[in-house]
């Protein structure tokens, strides 16, 4: 009994961190909804011919989601957000690079962002706002979110307020 | 006057330390002061930048939106998307969500403060709303009467919102200028409490050197 017990506490935590291993290293599957998200540069893992990672709403919605309560400069009130985490989107596409390149569906373009500080923040890229999935017109598919309100200093700073990029369409790894 | 050695070394430090206890106080009185005037400025030319850049936007969508709908009368199948484009559909929301940009949310609190500008906005958000029912048909006609007015009402809007707000100065934004109104009031009060802070500094002055000369 007292040989068994730990043998299969370890068996357990085996196939946990093996599902984990697998899930960030399985190759990435085809596209079957509209195209919101692609991203290119430093990856390892593509879905397209050109060497890009294209992801649809469903494919995102399988990762780990995270949720952001905060309030913005564009909506009223307190906000909740839930999305992907950048940091584990990047890990699932094997990006090796320190900065990104973000562009919104109008063509915007933020300043370089940086990886370290997406992991710091846990920055999530957001398909939901109080429950709803964004539209276009409501600063969707995908809005870029930071905890503004946990870190005052994000709230106060310029910078960061160019970066809650809405309407994100491409991720470039550098 | 004959006072004991001990003693005047015991004032003489005394005051030494009014002496700088009063100088500290005026240096961060000047400090402050014009930590407050710079921040204050820093923060009312990041707004009206930021608020320009908003307008601007708004602007460069609606200038999209118009190009685009100028193309469709012409080629029906540029309205798709193409080469990181979005549709003309996709388009027509980005506008309507920088316009509402204008008059929603925390922002859009200072801007609405702009004389006209919110109506202009809604009255753009309502001409999308009717181009939007018309490209929700089944297969919209981009050369059919309605499409050329609904076409030439944007035009206007478009050019009314140039004309009016984005051509604007920044420095012409009754946002800052209303800023900078209550700024001034507010450093009016901080020069008073600096004069004040001076004054008594003196005060610790004269009578700290008046002491430490009958000291002597």
């Amino acid at each position: 009994m007292s040989i068994i017990q730990p043998s299969l506490l370890l068996l357990l935590l085996c196939s946990y961190a093996s599902a984990i291993y697998a899930t960030d290293t399985m190759p990435l599957e085809k596209t079957t909804g509209k195209v919101i998200l692609s991203i290119s540069g430093k990856i390892e893992q593509t879905n397209t011919a050109d060497k890009h990672a294209e992801f649809d709403l469903a494919m995102l919605e399988k990762m780990p989601q995270t949720q952001i309560n905060t309030t913005t400069r564009w909506t009223q009130g307190l906000q909740s957000f839930v999305g992907v985490k950048v940091s584990d989107l990047l890990k699932r596409i094997g990006a090796q690079g320190t900065k990104i390149d973000a562009t919104a569906l109008d063509g915007y373009t933020a300043p370089t962002l940086d990886v370290e500080q997406m992991q710091k923040y846990n920055v999530i890229l957001a398909y939901k706002r109080n429950g709803n999935y964004m539209r276009v017109r409501d600063k969707g598919p995908l809005w870029m979110m930071y905890p503004v309100d946990d870190y005052p200093h994000l709230k106060s700073d310029i910078q960061t307020q160019y970066k809650l990029i809405w309407h994100l369409r491409y991720l470039d790894i550098k | 006057m004959n006072i004991p050695l001990e003693s005047r070394t015991l004032h003489k430090e005394r005051y030494m330390f009014i002496l700088l206890f009063g100088l500290g106080l005026f240096l961060s009185s000047v400090a402050m002061v014009f930590n407050y005037i710079l921040e204050n400025r820093k923060l009312s030319y990041n707004h009206a930048a930021y608020d320009h850049h908003v307008m601007l936007q708004a602007q460069l969508a609606l200038e999209r939106l118009v190009g685009r709908m100028e193309m469709a009368t012409l080629a029906p199948e540029s309205t798709e998307a193409h080469d990181g484009n979005p549709s003309l559909q996709e388009q027509l929301e980005i506008t309507w969500s920088r316009f509402s940009d204008l008059n929603q949310g925390e922002n859009a609190e200072r801007l609405r403060q702009i004389q006209g500008l919110e109506s202009l906005s809604r009255s753009v958000q309502k001409a999308l709303d009717e181009l939007e029912n018309h490209l929700l048909l089944g297969q919209p006609d981009y050369r059919a009467e309605a499409f050329i007015q609904q076409l030439g009402k944007l035009s206007a809007l478009k050019q009314d919102f140039t004309r009016n707000y984005t051509s604007l100065p920044t420095r012409l934004f009754p946002l800052q200028n209303e800023q900078l109104e209550k700024a001034h009031y507010q450093q009016y009060w901080y020069y008073a409490g600096l004069l004040i802070s001076s004054l008594i500094v003196l005060l610790l002055y004269v009578s700290a050197i008046r002491h430490l000369i009958r000291c002597q």
